[in-house]
């Protein structure tokens, strides 16, 4: 049943891209509803700065909204599979790097990230999401660039293994492996830095942590 | 941790059988996650699989920290008001393609001389080199490596007007800051010829110290950026030779923008744009040449592309063939 209604997803995104060629506002509109929050986590984890992450994921529909006609529909092996968002998040990736050579060329154009207070969710709940949101993009950077690369696009933008390795020009394999390492990495150090809070709070003492951590170790 | 595991080219296998350890958490990984994007559970015990269970709590609590992100008021409202920036920036109906403008047929290299006459008569200097080497781009070849000597034809200052090569004139609108054609449906040859246009325009009035118009400068980045994006979208669609000149158009408008001054403070956000799109134009046409580097094109390819002027110098290097 899930696995229909991607194919079926894919199969009304296909039609989108068309009707985006041919220079339908609506699909235009539809598309960008599909593809702005996977687009702006991307970008968010890739620069830590909110505003820059809003300007990059617009400029990035922009960008690829100006190819499309020359995007060809190429068949990723299942139905399921977009080649349209391995397409967009290929420009995405170079986009971003683009950003941050001009960036490192002019010196950064804005603070580093700072969470905005949000009306949405009650100040407990908020800053509890601050810091996970925080910790994990900290945690995530810390990663190997190709591993990082990974877990931004399969966990960030939502691809799907093939579509990740379209994006990133690699074996489907080699994805599979980088995700692994990666996310193993990852859970080393949530562990870790769950123990150390707990340990600053003085609700555990070292055994304790030890005993947590186990014998996870952050790999090499 | 194998060194098996970390093999770029590590196909994709079908079953578990024959692989290491690791190679089989990865690949159940995987399935795993994949069935939980299907929206099926993963019907595992804590104590049957306790590493594959803890390997998806931990995708887990970095998913949600992810969703968080975009469950905001802030992100809503980014979400509206951009939408409306890409809905208005799809034409609508499908509009009959405007002709492109009628452009005289010189070759680019031609046009690349009168730009840079103007920048050289406004400098007082003799010749105006313009010097750019592939050698930047990564390619010890010295057959490969380029370098343009532009000698002005003409020391005759251009008048410091603001007026638009006629060529291009029917393309800009002096109301509008928008070219009143869509770019991408040109050629990227004709949209290059069109950016060296503009540059020649922007050149010679910066060079006489007069302000840039704004329309002026608008077009200067828009087709900056259609060819900018060609290159980085459709990469196999465009010539090395042609990504080479872009780099150049890029390279030159960079100095050229910063000397240009504009008329009021309020449009220094244009000249900026322009600038931006300078930038990213030069950034892209180096990783083209980084990724693809058996594209960068030899002294011939150049050449064919801009004319049959250019002629290989004594110590390999290649230059513009005119006299001093």
């Amino acid at each position: 049943m899930a696995e229909n209604s991607s194919s079926q997803a894919v199969a009304d995104e296909r039609e989108y891209v068309q009707r985006c060629a041919d220079g339908d506002q609506e699909a235009a509109g539809l598309l960008y509803d599909v593809y702005v929050a996977r687009l702006y986590r991307y970008c968010l984890a890739r620069v830590s700065n909110e505003a820059d992450a809003e300007d990059l994921a617009e400029e990035i529909f922009l960008k690829a909204l100006g190819a499309i006609d020359r995007f060809e529909w190429r068949d990723l092996g299942a139905s399921d599979r977009s080649p349209f968002g391995a397409w967009l998040f290929r420009i995405a990736h170079n986009h971003v790097a683009s950003h941050h050579r001009r960036v490192a060329v002019r010196g950064p154009m804005s603070e580093i990230h700072e969470w905005i207070p949000d009306g949405k969710r009650g100040p407990a709940d908020l800053a509890e999401t601050q810091i996970t949101i925080e910790e994990v993009f900290r945690l995530v950077d810390q990663l190997p660039e190709a591993q990082r690369e990974v877990i931004r696009l399969r966990f960030g933008a939502g691809l799907n293994i093939a579509e990740t390795a379209e994006a990133l020009d690699k074996r489907q394999g080699n994805v599979k492996v980088l995700q692994h390492k990666a996310v193993k990495r990852l859970r080393s150090m949530l562990i870790q830095e769950a123990a150390t809070a707990a340990m600053s709070k003085s609700e555990i003492g070292p055994a304790t942590v030890r005993s947590l951590i186990g014998n996870e170790t952050v790999d090499d | 941790m194998t060194d098996q595991l970390q093999h770029p080219d590590m196909p994709d296998r079908d079953n578990l059988l024959g692989l290491d350890p690791d190679a089989a958490e990865a690949l159940r990984l995987s399935a795993a996650l994949t069935r939980q994007e299907f929206g099926v559970s993963v019907d595992l015990d804590q104590r049957e699989d306790p590493e594959l269970i803890s390997l998806l709590q931990a995708v887990s609590a970095v998913s949600a920290a992810f969703d968080h992100s975009t469950e905001t008021e802030a992100f809503e409202r980014f979400h509206h008001r951009t939408r409306t920036n890409v809905i208005a920036s799809i034409a609508g109906t499908p509009e009959p393609v405007a002709t492109a403008p009628s452009m005289p047929k010189t070759s680019l290299f031609q046009r690349w001389n009168v730009v840079f006459t103007a920048t050289g008569a406004a400098a007082a200097a003799s010749i105006a080199t313009f010097a750019v080497t592939v050698v930047l781009l990564g390619n010890s070849d010295p057959a490969a490596t380029l370098v343009s000597n532009v000698q002005p034809t003409d020391t005759t200052p251009q008048p410091a007007v603001a007026v638009i090569d006629p060529v291009i004139d029917p393309v800009i609108d002096p109301v509008r800051t928008e070219p009143a054609f869509n770019l991408t449906s040109l050629s990227v040859d004709t949209q290059l010829d069109i950016w060296i246009d503009t540059l020649r325009t922007v050149a010679t009035l910066t060079a006489d110290g007069a302000p840039v118009d704004v329309p002026l400068l608008h077009m200067l980045a828009d087709v900056t950026e259609s060819v900018t994006h060609q290159i980085e979208t459709a990469p196999e669609s465009v010539s090395g030779a042609v990504v080479f000149l872009s780099y150049q158009a890029a390279f030159s408008s960079g100095q050229t923008l910063n000397e240009a001054t504009v008329v009021a403070e309020s449009d220094q956000s244009v000249l900026a744009t322009a600038q931006l799109a300078a930038d990213e134009a030069f950034v892209v046409a180096t990783r083209y040449f980084e990724q693809n580097p058996e594209r960068i094109p030899s002294v011939d390819d150049v050449s064919a592309q801009r004319g049959p002027d250019v002629t290989r110098s004594e110590n390999g290097t290649t230059t513009d063939g005119l006299a001093p």
